[in-house]
């Protein structure tokens, strides 16, 4: 079954897609685990922006987050879980797969424009 | 939110430790530049003012990059993630054939005797451009260039320029070969074709420490400006 680059567009994972979201998976696909100060520097979210995505990011089990105490103030750490690892690496393979999809779709329409 | 954002939020990431200019190369290069006011018989004075600060950096460095720029452990081999490095939406030459999971084509082993290869093969590339191992008279006759035993004598001074050299030319390679960070190319080719005048051996320690500490500082402002201004597309959306 064929299906248009809109249909796939529409197919999105709107939990990656979001782009501070995105930013944020992006971020932690590079390394083993980063903490909030990081995030929040790397990403240019506010403290509160960034505290709702990961909790939302958190929530779709996608990252994990371990909360320590270092030099008496809290450092919360970070990391993708194993599924969030799963679904950010299909997700680029949906984009690599739309962008593909997109470049047909205009040919196709080009050439049928010309007819 | 652009891809080219996505881009540098994924490089700095990756290379948070190696953009760190002020905890590896400044330290580096002001502790090689030290050895220049011990070669020339300087003052101690100037020796302890130029390696006093080096040591500072070198013990405070972590400690100042942790409290402003926060934490981000690199990636561990055993837990790779499909970066999107190789996707073709980051390249302007179309898709790449393989994604950063998988197998890279050039192994490290590869890699690491490429590097150890080109330091010593642009070594005698500069040196033969300059002095080739042979000697033509006007007659035409061409004879070997005779052993100039006294050149052994710049050893420390070769190998100064040569691990320099290697140190920063492996860091572009590492550092993905990016033109943003050419300048690490440009220092170590330079520092290694320095290698190949006949410069006094106090000037060995005087370049490669302002080559190092140039590199340091340039490594340092990108990481700066890299961490510092939030997009303002981000800043907008809403959870």
């Amino acid at each position: 079954m064929s299906t248009t680059p809109f249909e796939q567009l529409a197919n999105l994972d709107r939990t990656v897609h979001d782009p501070a979201r995105l930013a944020i998976l992006t971020a932690l696909s590079a390394c083993e685990r980063a903490d909030f100060l990081f995030l929040q520097r790397i990403t240019g979210l506010t403290k509160g922006n960034l505290s709702s995505h990961l909790s939302k990011l958190e929530e779709a089990g996608l990252v994990e987050i371990e909360k320590r105490f270092v030099e008496k103030k809290t450092q919360t750490l970070v990391r993708l879980s194993d599924s969030g690892r799963k679904t950010i690496e299909s997700y680029w393979q949906e984009i690599e797969a739309l962008r593909k999809s997109a470049t047909g779709w205009r040919s196709q329409n080009a050439a049928l424009a010309l007819a | 939110m652009e891809t080219r954002d996505l881009d540098r939020i994924r490089f700095v990431t990756r290379h948070f430790h190696s953009l760190q200019g002020l905890r590896h190369l400044v330290p580096l290069g002001l502790i090689t530049l030290s050895a220049v006011a011990w070669l020339t018989r300087g003052p101690l004075l100037l020796l302890g003012a130029v390696a006093l600060p080096g040591a500072v950096l070198l013990m405070l460095g972590a400690r100042r990059y942790y409290r402003n720029f926060g934490l981000a452990e690199p990636r561990q081999a055993a837990h790779p993630a499909a970066e999107p490095v190789c996707v073709s939406i980051y390249r302007s030459t179309g898709p790449a054939p393989w994604l950063e999971s998988s197998p890279s084509p050039i192994s490290t082993l590869q890699r690491t005797l490429l590097l150890i290869a080109l330091a010593p093969a642009l070594y005698l590339l500069f040196q033969n451009i300059i002095a080739p191992p042979w000697v033509t008279f006007p007659s035409g006759t061409t004879v070997p260039r005779p052993i100039e035993w006294h050149a052994f004598g710049t050893f420390p001074s070769l190998l100064l320029y040569a691990l320099h050299g290697s140190l920063l030319l492996s860091i572009w390679w590492l550092q993905e070969r990016r033109l943003s960070q050419s300048h690490h190319l440009g220092l170590g080719v330079l520092l290694l074709g320095f290698s190949a005048l006949s410069l006094p051996p106090w000037a060995a320690p005087l370049l490669c420490g302002s080559a190092m500490i140039l590199a340091g500082l340039l490594d340092h402002g990108r990481l700066v400006r890299a961490l510092r201004q939030p997009p303002a597309a981000l800043e907008e959306d809403q959870p």
